[in-house]
């Protein structure tokens, strides 16, 4: 009798700590794996929606909107007649001027595109604005910068901080974790761009989405020969320093590319009346103290 | 009688533990009732952050987008920016502690608007028509 309810003792004190240590372990990894699966899935519309949403709040934290609502509402129509073309019919798409003299533009997921002050003030003509748009609109087609978050670089985040289906309506559990994912997120592409393949990849598409468009095939090509000379330049070259990232493509690369595909590509508008009859850019710093040094 | 006592202690011991294991998954219940209860607050205070977010309509719009474009403008604006790189340092790199700050009320608030913004189709097709370019 005293053997059996000895016997039953153990038997119990094993099973409570097998129970303890097999059931959280197997819990810890079966969660773990449910995290991983969750944070690498393709965004849902209402997510990717939210997270550009986001990601569009901390662009205009960094660099502010131009406020002029004439310049921008153009900018729209231009950016709305080269999307119209788009791959996507679940994203609407949204344009903006970003406030500061650096040359460039941005897309976010969920159609938020930008265009900097910058880089209107160097352009020549509208086909350029719509092949700098339609680039930007290529990205979006193929969700280049919600893949570089999905990417293992930056899921680390959620998983860490818990992405538990269901929980919340947040992605990624809460605004805190989208924050720091879309830090991480655009620091990298800030700083080294997307990959050569993704830029080459926006740098055709979008060439064929303004040429659909009916604008000159060359807009595209020819802002980024602009870039290439503002970048040789000391004096100018602060405006395009974000392009020399480690795994940009090089301009003349691009250039080169673009040359190749556009060849014997005639005709299309380029529009450089009506584009100078939109802008109505105020000076660049730079401008303003050469205005009053001369004065 | 003294063994009868120890067997008896034994079998409270014995029937203690196993409630103890046959309790385990409650208190994996209660745990996971905590972290739902948890995960509820935190879903309230993202709740209340967007509303928070919600545009205050009470302010002057001055997003740089005049309201919505979906109806024309005839008004002349003035322009106003800041002069200068906004945003990147004198390397021309982006400002790295500022894209690390959380968006403001503010920004937010202009970011609404421009989820706002969507083309009049009857200006797409003028736009279209008069720049000679081409519709879907």
């Amino acid at each position: 009798m005293k053997n059996l309810l000895t016997a039953t003792i153990a038997l119990l004190l094993l099973a409570a700590s097998a129970q303890a240590q097999f059931g959280g372990w197997a819990g810890k990894v079966m969660n773990k794996g449910s995290k991983v699966a969750e944070a690498s899935r393709p965004w849902t519309p209402e997510e990717e929606q939210m997270i550009g949403n986001r990601a569009a709040a901390k662009l205009i934290h960094v660099f502010g909107v131009y406020n002029n609502p004439d310049m921008n509402k153009y900018v729209q129509m231009v950016g709305s007649t080269v999307a119209q073309f788009g791959q996507r019919s679940d994203v609407t798409y949204h344009f903006a001027i970003l406030d500061t003299d650096i040359a460039n533009a941005f897309a976010m997921p969920g159609g938020y595109v930008f265009v900097t002050r910058g880089a209107l003030r160097n352009m020549k003509n509208e086909s350029e604005l719509a092949g700098v748009l339609a680039h930007e609109v290529a990205h979006v087609d193929n969700r280049h910068l919600e893949r570089e978050i999905r990417d293992k670089k930056f899921t680390g985040i959620a998983v860490e901080t818990g992405v538990e289906s269901g929980t919340s309506h947040v992605p990624y559990g809460s605004w805190a974790n989208v924050d720091g994912m879309l830090t991480k997120a655009l620091t990298n592409v800030f700083t080294q761009g997307y990959s050569p393949a993704k830029e080459n990849e926006a740098d055709k598409e979008g060439t064929d989405l303004a040429i659909q468009a009916g604008y000159q095939a060359t807009g595209l090509r020819d802002f980024l020969q602009t870039l290439s000379d503002l970048s040789a330049n000391a004096a100018t070259q602060r405006s395009t320093n974000m392009f020399n990232g480690h795994s940009h493509p090089p301009f003349p690369d691009r250039i080169a590319k673009l040359t190749k595909q556009t060849a014997g590509n005639s005709g299309g508008q380029t529009l450089e009346v009506r584009f100078k009859q939109n802008m109505n850019l105020v000076p660049t710093a730079e401008a303003a103290k050469n205005t009053q040094a001369a004065k | 009688m003294k063994i009868i006592s120890r067997s008896w202690l034994i079998l409270f011991l014995a029937a203690a533990l196993a409630g103890g294991v046959l309790a385990s998954p409650q208190s994996s219940t209660d745990k996971n009732k905590k972290q739902q209860t948890k995960t509820d607050k935190d879903k309230s205070a993202d709740q209340d952050k967007t509303k928070d977010k919600a545009p205050d309509n009470s302010k002057t719009d001055d997003s740089g987008f005049g309201g919505t474009l979906t109806t024309k403008s005839s008004k002349k604006t003035t322009d106003t920016a800041t002069l200068g790189f906004k945003g990147v340092g004198p390397d021309g790199q982006v400002d790295n502690a500022k894209l690390n700050e959380s968006p403001n009320g503010d920004d937010e608030r202009v970011a609404q608007l421009m989820t706002g913004i969507k083309t009049n189709p009857d200006e797409a097709k003028v736009f279209v028509d008069n720049g000679k370019l081409k519709s879907r």
